[in-house]
């Protein structure tokens, strides 16, 4: 994947990610997919010198890809993140991951999730917490 | 070069998220609300749609920011939609019962002080008695449009702070703050002291006037 400047129409979808280790809420940062220097406001990420296809300007979990890349998988958010995610282990948390994609169980390896547009992905180790089916995104995303 | 300064942010996020995961006591109950996130990082969460005004942000963030330096911190959930409650837009409508939920996520190192404002009204958790009494005396917001929600907050976070004992002060915008911007009626007060000033001046001096002629005569 490539570090692009963002163009002024660049189109958009996302989806929701949470994540839980030991059945505590691990936060998704602000951030990710976007290279220093990183502008901020507050708790949020607005721009940097360039932007990975997939990236996260809030702390929120929601997760914002270019519509005009290949079809994307949760591992190369991971990627770009710089984090390992397996069956085994998630973002330094090792133990049995589970994935649930709109509140049913993903058999696959967590990586192979495909993210589709508004798409609510859950994963979990060492604890469960019954995954939430779906987030009401803001309009324009 | 980017792409090593990315790994560095993102390690250094990952390693605050460790140290957040490691020193959470309670089980988490939940997530994927925007508002518990956000408010990690910053004293007030603003509704996705449509945005509030810049003055009022400022405003707002000027006044949690001198409530913290007063030894009163607040956080600050502003709720316009169903939107902004995430994974839980079945709360919209209930400021009290979201309030708690969100209490649960972020009062993890220490009890906060929450103020959840809805166009319905407020709900809020870690306040003394006086405060919550004094709550009640704040009108609900006048619509539903996130400007009125922010105005009702700065009302409500004066009002929640100065019943504690830790009134907000010097800034413009909160009434009552002892700031030069503070209140409607404060322009109108200036206008009316310099006049009577200007009047009470005009007339020593008339006197004063009169009392040479008078004597030089």
């Amino acid at each position: 994947m490539r570090c692009a400047r963002p163009g002024p129409h660049l189109a958009t979808i996302s989806v929701h990610l949470e994540l839980f280790a030991r059945r505590l809420v691990l936060p998704v940062p602000a951030g990710i997919g976007i290279a220093p220097p990183q502008q901020r406001r507050g708790a949020y990420v607005i721009g940097g010198a360039c932007v990975y296809p997939v990236r996260t300007y809030e702390p929120t979990g929601v997760v914002v890809l270019d519509t005009r890349a290949r079809m994307l998988k949760l591992s190369d958010l991971f990627a770009v993140w710089g984090q390992p995610l397996t069956r085994r282990s998630l973002a330094g948390f090792s133990g049995p991951v589970s994935a649930f994609v709109g509140g049913d169980r993903w058999t696959g390896g967590p990586g192979s999730i495909p993210l589709r547009r508004h798409a609510e992905i859950v994963l979990e180790v060492a604890g469960f917490v019954a995954p939430h089916p779906s987030y009401r995104f803001p309009p324009g995303l | 070069m980017h792409a090593r300064s990315l790994i560095r942010a993102a390690l250094i996020a990952v390693a605050a998220a460790a140290i957040f995961v490691a020193t959470v006591a309670p089980v988490a109950l939940g997530d994927g609300d925007p508002a518990s996130d956000v408010l990690l990082g910053q004293n007030v969460f603003y509704p996705y749609q449509p945005p509030v005004t810049a003055s009022l942000q400022k405003t707002l963030d000027a006044e949690t920011g001198a409530a913290q330096k007063a030894g009163f911190p607040i956080k600050v959930a502003l709720i316009a939609s169903p939107v902004d409650l995430g994974v839980i837009p079945d709360l919209f409508g209930q400021p009290q019962k979201y309030a708690n939920f969100l209490d649960q996520e972020i009062s993890f190192q220490t009890k906060q002080r929450l103020l959840v404002v809805m166009s319905t009204g407020y709900g809020v958790v870690g306040f003394p008695a006086a405060s919550q009494n004094a709550l009640g005396s704040v009108a609900s917001p006048a619509g539903k449009h996130s400007d009125e929600l922010a105005k009702a907050a700065i009302t409500a976070v004066a009002k929640l702070a100065g019943a504690a004992g830790h009134p907000i002060q010097g800034v413009p915008g909160v009434t009552g703050s002892g700031s030069a911007g503070g209140g409607a009626a404060t322009p109108i007060v200036a206008v009316l002291v310099i006049g009577a000033l200007a009047t009470a001046a005009a007339l020593v001096a008339l006197t004063v006037r009169r009392r040479r002629q008078a004597s030089s005569a």
